[in-house]
This record gives C-alpha cells, sequence and structure tokens, in this order.
C-alpha cells in the first residue's frame, strides 16, 4: 500500500503521539456537551476547592464547577480562536501574499515596507494596543491575532509565489488570456497549498501561546467563558494549596501546542519545507 | 500591570465612622502632652511594599490624586488621628471645640513641632495644606471631602490656632480632617512636595522611587518620640502574585490588603501572621435607574433578590466580610441600618413578570478586573440570576479607562468604593444630582431625609433619620451590594505593633 | 559589501519611520485618549478639554506626529505625557539598559546551550540522548513563558528560598546588585529559546550529515571528527543564524511577560502601563526602540551570514542556494 503512497513518511512514536493527542482534543471538543460530566458554569459554592475525586476527578476550582467538565469545554474555546485566528490569517495573509507577489511593482514594495515594519514592532506591544482600545472578548482577540500572526504569512507566502510567478506554466497561462483569480485559483494555489499547511498548523500553536500569555496580563477572553489561560490565571493564586486548578488546563495547553507543533512539523517534513521560528 | 486600584487604605478612608466617635459640641478634648523620650532607639530596617496604583506616577503630595501610598503616611501628620481602638485622638492639633450650632471649629496647635528641614510647625501650614487641597488645578480628591469648610474665611488669629468657618453645621467636622489630603506640608513648598516629601513625620525622606525602592529613615527629634525603626524601605511590585511571593520569600515584612486566595497559602507559614479586620469597603453592581428595564422598581428589587449573599461572602471572600443589604453603610458605623435580604427566587420571579418580563430578562453587567472581587461576584451573580430567568452577559473591560468608559456609561456595571461614614457616602453617591450619583436615582423623600439629619443635633434622632434613609435606598435604590469585605493583611511575626486596624508606623518595631 | 550594509541600513531607517507611523496611528485610533486615562474615574468634559488643551491633544494628529519626529531625530524624545516632568530618554535609558542585561545574558547562554544541545542532539540523532533533548525542547516549546516563570519562582524563590522570588532593586541599580534577581527571569527565557533554537540546529545538522557532500568527505576517508567540526558544524550553523536572530528578536516581545511576573525594571512594566496610559511619547519610543533591536539583530544575523557564506561556500551550499 505505502509503495503507492510514496510520500506516506514513516512515522515515529513522537508523531504518532502528537496525532493522537491531537485528535483527543478535537474529539473532546467536539463531543464536549456529552464528554463533559457537568456544564462548565455551573457554580456549587459549597464544594468549592474539591481535591479530585470520583465525582470531580480534577477536582473544583473556587465556584466549585467542575475542572474536568471546564477542561473540556476549554479546548473548544482554545480551538475556535486559535483555528479561527490561524485560518483567518492564512487565508488573508495568502491572498494578499499572492496578490502582491503576482502584481509586483510599487504594489508590492509598499506593501512589503508596510510588512517589514509590522513585523519589527515587538508583538506584545501591538496586541496591547489593540486589546486595550477595543477591550476584552472572543473577537477582539481574534483580531488582535489575525493582526500580528498575518503579515509574517504574507512574507512567507509572497516569497514562495515569487518562485512561480516567471516560471513558464504561468507565463503561458497569462499568454493565453487567463484571468487573474483562475491563475491564482488554478495554477499558482495548488503549488503554495503545502506552505499554507505548515503556516497554518504553526501558527495555530503560537495563537494558543499569545492567547494564554494576553489572559495572564489580564486582557483574555471574559469570564466564565472556560478558557485555559484564563483558568490558568483565575486559579494561579491558590497553585500551592489546590493545584488541579492550575495544573490541567496546563497540561491542555501543552498537550495541545505540542500536537500542533508535532503536526506542522510533520506536514513540512513531507513537503520538506522549513518551519520558521516564533517571532 | 497597569490595573489600577482605587481602594483607598483603610486608616485612611475619606472619612472614618466608627461607633462612639461623635465628639459633643463645645467639649474641648484634653491636651496631648509631647512625648519624646531620649532613651528610646530606632532599630531595623521595615520592608514595604506598595502596589505601583499609578505605575511610577505616584508623587508625595498627599493631596494629589496620585498620591503615593503608603509613603505619605510616614512622612507627615494630620490634625488627628484614631488610636488604635478607633477614638479620635489629637496629632498636630492639641484640642479643638465647636461653636454651639457647629458651623464654626477651632484648633488649638500642637507647639515645638519641626519639619524635617527644620522649620516650625505654624498655622500658616494648616492654611496652606488645606488651599493646597482646594486648588482646582490639582483636581484632589480631598476636595469634595472639605468642600463644606469656607476656605477663604479660614483664619488664623495666631501661630497656633485655626478657625475654620463651615457652610452648613456638622456635628462630626473633626472626622473630616482623618482624610488623607489632610496630612499636612509646609507653608510654599510648591511642587517640590512632589518629590521631597517634607513633613513633621516619624521618618524623612532619603531615597524616592516609587517604580524601586523608596527610602526613609526615622526622624530623630519625632516629637512624638523617635520612631520603632531606623529604616523603612518602599518596594513597588505591581503583579499581586508577585507581592504575595515577595513576602513569603522574605523580601517584604508586610503586605497590606491581600486578596482572599492568598489567605490559606499565608496560613501555611508559620512565619506569618495574618491580619484580618472587618472593614465597610464595598463592591457593587450598579443599575442605572433611569434606563430601561432598570426604571422598574421591581426589577430592580428582583435583581436584588436573586442573590444567595452567603454564598457569595463565603465563595468571593472565603468567608472574610459581611452579608449586606444593598446600602453602603456599614455595620461598624454609628448610624448603622441593618436590612436583611433572604434569597428568594420565586418573588423575584413574580416581580419580573409583573414588570413585563414574565419569559425572562437579558442584561448585559460590565466587569473589570480594577476590584479583585469585582469578577468572582460577576460570575456567581450571573450563575444565581440565571436560576430566576435573568440570563446576565458578562462583558469584562480593560482596567484602565473603566471609569471613564464604562462606569455612569453602561446601564449596568460594577463598581467598588472605600469604606465612608453614613452621612458622607448617602450624600456623596445617592442624593440627586450628586457627581457620583452612579445609579442617577432622584428621591427627593431620601434627600429631604438627609437634610434634616445633618440639622438634626440630637444623636438618637440623627440615628433614626439616618436609618430611614438607609431602609429607603436599599428597597428602591439602584445599588446591588451583596456584601462589604475584610481588609486581610499579613505580616512576618517579627514585626510587631502593625496588627491592629489604625496602627501608628512611628510604634512598629522589628524583634530579633 | 560595504554598499549592501549600506543599502541595508538606508532600508532599516524607511522601515523605522513606517513603524513610527504605524504605532502613532494605532493608538490614535484607540478610543479614548491620554486625558481620560489620566483623569479617570474624576473625568468631567471641563476637565477633559482643560487637559486636552494642556496636552496639546486638540492639535490635529497629523501635526503632533510630524512634531514629534522631527525632536525625535534630534534625539529629544520629549517627555512622557502621563508622568508629567519625566524625559522620556532617561526613563526609557535605564530600563533598556537592564532588559539588554537580561536578555544578553540569556541570549548568549541560550544560544551556547541550544547550539551544543542541538549539534549533539542531530549527530546523534534517535539515540535516547537526542530523544530526551528533542521532548524536552517540545515541551519547552509548548508551556506559556508566565507557566515556566511562575513554576520557577515558586520553587526557587518560595519554596526553597534560594534566589530572589522578585526583584526588589532601583531601576537605577548596578549590574551586581540586580545579578541575583536576574538568574530566575533569565533562566525562563533561556528554557523558552533553547526550545526553538535547539530544534532547528538538530534539523539542520541532520540535513547537512545527509548531504553527498558530507557522505563524499567519509567516502574520500575524512576522519570523522574531522568531518564533524569542519564540514558539518560550520555548514550546519549558517541557515540557523537567521534563525537564531530572530529568536533573539523574539525575546524583546517576551521579556514583557517575563519581566511582569519576577517585577523585573526592565522595559516590559513601563511597555504595559505605557499602553494603558495612551502614553503616546513613550509607547512609540518603546515601540521604535524594539524595532531597533529587531531590525538591528536582523542586521547583524544578515551581515554574519553573508561574510561566513563566501569562505564556506561548497558544493552543498551552491546546491542549496539555487
Amino acid at each position: 500500500m505505502s509503495s503507492s503512497r510514496p510520500w506516506l513518511p514513516h512515522i515515529s512514536l513522537p508523531t504518532l503521539i502528537g496525532i493522537v493527542l491531537l485528535a483527543i482534543h478535537l474529539i473532546m471538543a467536539i463531543g464536549a456537551p456529552w464528554l463533559a460530566p457537568y456544564p462548565p458554569n455551573t457554580i456549587d459554592t459549597n464544594n468549592a476547592f474539591q481535591a479530585p475525586s470520583s465525582q470531580h476527578v480534577f477536582g473544583t476550582d473556587r465556584y466549585g464547577r467542575d475542572i474536568l467538565a471546564r477542561v473540556i469545554y476549554g479546548g473548544q474555546v482554545a480551538l475556535v480562536i486559535s483555528l479561527a485566528s490561524a485560518v483567518l490569517s492564512v487565508l488573508l495573509g495568502g491572498l494578499i501574499g499572492v496578490i502582491v507577489a503576482y502584481v509586483g511593482g510599487i504594489v508590492d514594495e509598499i506593501t512589503m515596507r508596510v510588512i517589514d515594519a509590522v513585523i519589527s514592532i515587538p508583538g506584545i506591544l501591538l496586541l496591547l494596543v489593540i486589546v486595550t482600545g477595543l477591550g476584552t472578548g472572543t473577537p477582539v482577540i481574534i483580531l488582535a491575532m489575525v493582526l500580528s500572526y498575518m503579515p509574517g504569512v504574507i512574507r512567507v507566502i509572497r516569497a514562495t509565489v515569487q518562485e512561480y510567478v516567471p516560471r513558464d506554466f504561468i507565463v503561458a497561462a497569462r499568454l493565453r488570456g487567463e484571468r487573474v483569480s483562475d491563475i491564482v485559483w488554478v495554477e499558482l494555489l495548488p503549488n503554495i497549498l503545502d506552505v499554507l499547511c505548515v503556516e497554518f498548523a504553526m501558527r495555530a500553536s503560537w495563537i494558543v501561546l499569545s492567547v494564554s500569555g494576553l489572559s495572564f496580563l489580564g486582557f483574555g477572553v471574559n469570564p466564565p467563558t472556560p478558557d485555559w489561560g484564563l483558568m490558568v490565571n483565575e486559579n494561579r493564586a491558590v497553585l500551592v494549596l489546590s493545584p488541579w486548578g492550575t495544573i490541567f488546563p496546563m497540561i491542555a495547553v501543552a498537550t495541545l501546542v505540542v500536537s500542533l507543533n508535532v503536526v506542522s512539523d510533520e506536514i513540512a517534513k513531507v513537503f520538506g519545507i522549513d518551519r520558521g521560528v516564533r517571532r | 500591570m497597569p490595573i489600577q486600584n482605587r481602594r483607598q487604605f483603610l486608616r485612611l478612608a475619606a472619612t472614618l465612622g466608627v461607633a462612639g466617635l461623635y465628639t459633643a459640641c463645645g467639649s474641648a478634648v484634653p491636651v496631648a502632652q509631647n512625648n519624646v523620650d531620649a532613651n528610646k532607639k530606632s532599630t531595623g530596617t521595615l520592608r514595604l511594599v506598595h502596589t505601583l496604583e499609578w505605575a511610577g506616577k505616584e508623587v508625595l503630595d498627599p493631596a494629589s490624586p496620585v498620591r503615593f501610598f503608603p509613603t505619605i503616611e510616614l512622612l507627615y501628620n494630620r490634625l488627628v488621628r484614631m488610636d488604635e481602638t478607633g477614638q479620635l485622638k489629637p496629632e498636630l492639633a492639641e484640642s479643638w471645640q465647636a461653636n454651639e450650632a457647629a458651623t464654626e471649629w477651632t484648633f488649638t496647635l500642637r507647639k515645638n513641632v519641626t519639619f524635617h528641614n527644620g522649620a516650625p510647625f505654624t498655622a500658616k501650614d494648616v492654611l496652606y495644606t488645606l488651599n493646597n487641597v482646594m486648588n482646582p488645578k490639582l483636581e484632589s480628591p480631598g476636595a469634595a471631602v472639605l468642600a463644606l469648610i469656607k476656605t477663604a474665611e479660614v483664619k488664623a488669629p495666631d501661630d497656633h490656632t485655626v478657625v475654620f468657618p463651615l457652610n452648613q453645621p456638622h456635628a462630626d467636622f473633626p472626622l473630616l480632617l482623618l482624610h488623607y489630603s489632610m496630612y499636612i506640608i509646609p507653608d510654599g513648598i510648591g511642587e517640590a512636595i512632589n518629590t521631597t516629601g517634607v513633613g513633621t513625620g516619624p521618618f524623612s525622606l532619603k531615597q524616592f522611587a516609587p517604580e524601586g525602592v523608596t527610602t526613609v529613615v526615622a526622624n530623630p527629634t519625632y516629637w512624638d518620640g523617635a520612631p520603632g525603626v531606623a529604616q523603612v524601605d518602599i518596594v513597588g511590585i505591581a503583579d499581586a502574585q508577585g507581592r504575595i511571593s515577595a513576602l513569603l520569600a522574605d523580601q517584604v515584612d508586610y503586605l497590606e490588603a491581600t486578596s482572599p486566595d492568598s489567605v490559606a497559602l499565608i496560613q501555611q507559614k508559620p512565619d506569618y501572621v495574618l491580619i484580618n479586620l472587618p472593614s465597610g469597603s464595598w463592591p457593587v453592581f450598579v443599575m442605572n435607574t433611569t434606563v430601561a428595564p432598570f426604571d422598574d422598581v421591581r426589577v430592580r428589587t428582583a435583581m436584588k433578590l436573586v442573590i444567595d449573599r452567603d454564598a457569595m461572602v463565603k465563595s468571593v471572600l472565603r468567608g472574610y466580610g459581611k452579608v449586606a443589604g444593598d446600602h453602603p453603610v456599614w455595620s461598624g458605623d454609628q448610624y448603622y441600618q441593618d436590612v436583611p435580604r433572604p434569597r428568594d427566587l420565586a418573588k423575584a420571579k413574580a416581580l419580573l413578570a409583573e414588570a413585563g418580563f414574565a419569559n425572562g430578562l437579558e442584561v448585559t453587567l460590565y466587569t473589570s478586573d480594577i476590584d479583585v472581587n469585582m469578577i468572582p461576584m460577576t460570575v456567581l451573580y450571573k450563575e444565581m440570576a440565571a436560576e430566576a430567568g435573568i440570563t446576565v452577559n458578562i462583558q469584562q473591560e480593560a482596567a484602565d479607562g473603566y471609569w471613564n468608559d464604562i462606569w455612569m456609561q453602561k446601564p449596568f456595571c460594577c463598581s467598588s468604593w472605600g469604606e465612608r461614614t453614613a452621612d458622607q457616602v448617602l450624600n456623596e453617591v445617592y442624593r440627586s444630582g450628586a457627581t457620583w450619583n452612579e445609579t442617577f436615582w432622584s428621591n427627593p423623600t431620601f434627600d429631604g431625609l438627609l437634610d434634616q439629619a445633618r440639622q438634626q443635633l440630637d444623636y438618637a434622632q440623627r440615628k433614626a433619620v439616618y436609618q430611614q434613609a438607609q431602609q429607603l435606598l436599599s428597597d428602591e435604590g439602584g445599588a446591588i451590594i451583596p456584601f462589604f469585605t475584610d481588609i486581610l493583611s499579613a505580616a512576618h511575626k517579627r514585626v510587631k505593633n502593625i496588627n491592629t486596624r489604625y496602627f501608628d508606623y512611628a510604634k512598629v518595631t522589628l524583634e530579633g | 559589501m560595504a554598499s549592501y550594509v549600506f543599502g541595508r541600513c538606508f532600508s532599516a531607517l524607511v522601515t523605522l519611520f513606517v513603524v513610527a507611523a504605524i504605532i502613532f496611528v494605532a493608538t490614535e485610533v484607540l478610543p479614548g485618549d491620554v486625558a481620560t486615562a489620566v483623569l479617570g474615574r474624576d473625568a468631567t468634559p471641563k476637565r477633559l478639554a482643560a487637559l486636552r488643551a494642556q496636552l496639546q491633544l486638540d492639535r490635529p494628529a497629523s501635526a503632533r506626529y510630524m512634531d514629534w519626529l522631527y525632536a525625535f531625530v534630534q534625539g529629544d524624545w520629549g517627555y512622557s505625557l502621563a508622568r508629567p516632568k519625566q524625559a522620556i530618554l532617561p526613563l526609557i535609558g535605564e530600563r533598556v539598559r537592564n532588559t539588554l542585561w537580561l536578555s544578553g545574558i540569556a541570549g548568549v547562554i541560550g544560544v551556547l546551550l541550544s547550539l551544543l544541545l542541538g549539534v549533539v542532539a542531530g549527530l546523534k540523532r534517535n539515540t535516547w540522548f537526542d530523544t530526551l533533548v528533542s521532548t524536552l525542547s517540545l515541551i519547552g516549546m509548548s508551556l506559556p513563558e508566565f507557566v515556566i516563570g511562575s513554576l520557577l519562582m515558586l520553587l526557587f524563590g518560595v519554596i526553597w528560598a534560594l534566589l530572589p522570588a522578585v526583584t526588589i532593586v532601583q531601576p537605577q541599580a548596578t549590574f551586581t546588585a540586580l545579578f541575583p534577581s536576574m538568574i530566575l527571569p533569565a533562566v525562563t527565557l533561556v528554557i523558552v529559546m533553547v526550545a526553538y533554537i535547539l530544534r532547528m540546529v538538530r534539523s539542520s545538522v541532520i540535513d547537512v550529515a545527509h548531504s553527498d557532500y558530507v557522505q563524499m568527505a567519509y567516502l574520500k576517508g575524512v576522519p570523522h571528527r574531522r568531518v564533524v567540526w569542519h564540514h558539518i558544524i560550520p555548514n550546519a550553523l549558517i541557515p540557523t543564524i537567521n534563525a537564531i536572530a530572530l529568536t533573539v528578536a523574539w525575546l524583546i516581545g517576551g521579556v514583557v511577560v517575563v519581566e511582569t511576573v519576577f517585577n523585573f525594571p526592565g522595559i516590559g512594566r513601563l511597555l504595559t502601563s505605557a499602553v494603558s496610559d495612551r502614553d503616546l511619547p513613550l509607547v512609540q519610543a518603546l515601540g521604535l526602540v524594539g524595532a531597533v533591536f529587531y531590525i538591528g539583530i536582523n542586521i547583524v544575523a544578515d551581515i554574519a551570514t553573508l561574510w561566513l557564506t563566501p569562505r564556506l561556500r561548497t558544493q552543498y551550499w551552491r546546491v542549496a542556494d539555487e
């Protein structure tokens, strides 16, 4: 079977673990309403700070909310934010990158100047400016993430597309008089799909980390959203006495990032692309 | 973190309302003696921490909106102060008395007191301090509190007497002089006060660095005897978790007003003492009574009835607080009225149905982490209200800009206040048209009661009128006040004389 | 070479100009301004108008921007809006110095450590050492900085009390005074940095070790030690120079969170308060300082690559470059 698919790599144990972890995360997020033992936000002040037990497998937090349920529902939040931001960054960034590379000239020059400038501003400053200005909440967080991660995508995609623009099949398509949109969709897009995939997985993992960093600085999503970063922040003060409120969401963040990293590594390996470095 | 904590420190809350404070008109307080004991020695360095409340913009002008706590407590004196039991006692004043109508107060000042720069303390300095507070350019928070003083007519008949004429009778006027803006600064100091901190207090400034370590040293000639410690370092740490870590890692000795969550951690450490002081500080859900649906008193009452107050105190404050009844006068106040408001979901639902919300009500509640209790109480409120068919959507806003963009702008939001006396708080926050009337509640009967109380010179009758006003506010007003918070502080056990409500930094000592 | 450096520096200046404009626009479109931030709860329309006039906020944004830029270039960075009478240059100066010390220490240790671990892991691919190092780096990459920092603070600062938990010295303290407080934040940064660079180095070493060029050297009978030192390591490091530069530049951002955790008096804490105070001159100055770092590090990396490559250019590289 594998001989007919020569690109199928040998899957190492760490990779397998990563893929399984990502699958578990996806299943938990999608199946949260059936898998979670309790609703994520139901309070029970008589059972606050319970240690893990058969009733509450991960224990309870200061409001008596079930931490397991919140960790499971938290996956929805993390995946929605990180996937939505990553999808938007990659789609918008990819589109802009393709256009400026294809059009070239002064448009390219100006866009890249701006992109270079945005990239050289410390990322955290941009995030803080956006979030303090527009308030917290999921849409603002997604916007902030897209604005700070899209420029990197634009740069990578533009560089990739520039390699293709002078090639014969693009030149031929131009000479045939094909519409620009057709050239982009039919000729260019399939060729940069691999890079887009890597960019997507890589940035999704960074976004998970960035969002939790914002939550730590106090600029995250609205409570009582069961967000992992928010949970770590809420329970950090009682870390010593009631570590489960911090440790389980932390494990959830770490395993999701690990699995996204492994998967992006794997895609990159398959396509033979160098992974970038977090900005 | 840029979270600007507007809580005023307990000992310096705008004015303090503790039972038994009232000084009868015309009576003079006994003359206090200067208490210099040459044998007493100041030893050791006390390390304090401050919250970087103003993110490094702190100044030493005590009347400034960005005054630097707790440093100003170490550098200056007021005319009056609280003793350990909550009784008003003389500080830079020796005694005071009022005329029969309580419209004019005469203060006799302490003699032989000098500022850190060697200048003698006189009545001129008191006048200068008052004028500084009233300077509109300074925007001092004390200006509103002291507005009843006819500033232009304040007189100094001699170097050690000051006469304050008032716009209206005030039987408890000396209490107002407890306000931190009335820390006395020297005549003509100007803006230099911001960084020099010249006062008459037990410590003088050695190094001013709000974002680093501010150092003050013992004033050996302090009129009340040399202070117990030779030096005090004040370290700025903005992160609440960082402050607790600094305490437990023995980098600082005393942490004032920490969060209930940190209590259990501190209690685990045998070297630390937890200091729990009841207070009248209160966070509040504010309904704008002029905006639908909150313009309907039935809706307001329903919103109040959904809360399980005991559960809230237990969960939000970990038990370190007292249940409140939707008015801001706390049980430590001499005019306190007890208004029980047990949870009653059936009645809440009935009231909502009557008001036309039989199928439920949806509201957005704005909150912020500007006060440590705001978010936990909001989260609990959402779940409690849900059981009565009220959907509360929480919107968390950044701490900065909260007072400007959200508070008194959004119809339903959180607010938070430091402890205030009954008279002050009822007038400052609930009288029709008051600048800080956050609920926009306007009730002529209520305003009438407040006027009546101020003019009533008989204590028992005045008390009855104030209590009536509280009951009315609680039943009809737009404030949902679920509890009053205790102030929780922690100290290393080597620090002595720091565990009372009105402790004096000059008396704090280090053991071992 | 000289013209390349010159061209690079010129384009850096253009970028900086754009950076300034972007930060200015970003802070300008935010709701609220410095006047509302300063007055807070005490803001009334009258007071706001007065303060705005005093701070010249009533002038058009473009005019303020040009004035500021002109003065900035002349070395007059102006005064903080939210901190009256504080000149920005000295205010930032000592913070930048502290942050540079912190990230300098973390950078040097982090780069050396990750090169060492990365090369060894790459050469000993699929051994227990490689698996251990790779797994640890994956974990390091997956934990937010504040989690690593909080754990280190709890263990070394509070529970074992070996090192200062938080920094409680003056911003203008000497290096020696500040050093003990720098250890935990630096370790935090090192952990995150090593996790990233190590992986790049490792995969680069693996690529080079499997290149035809290295295989050829083995076939020619060159001793293993010589192949490693003269062929694999130099060639594997060149493509990682840019990755290292990017990671070191990332330090400037990552340091904000770490400084907040440890109360370290660097630019991080100043940045968060400047943003929330809408302290435009301060935000701009900090943004520009950050951008200068980033661009400077990148120029250094580019020049280093250019300088190293011709000497070391080999068959492998010619192929790879095309």
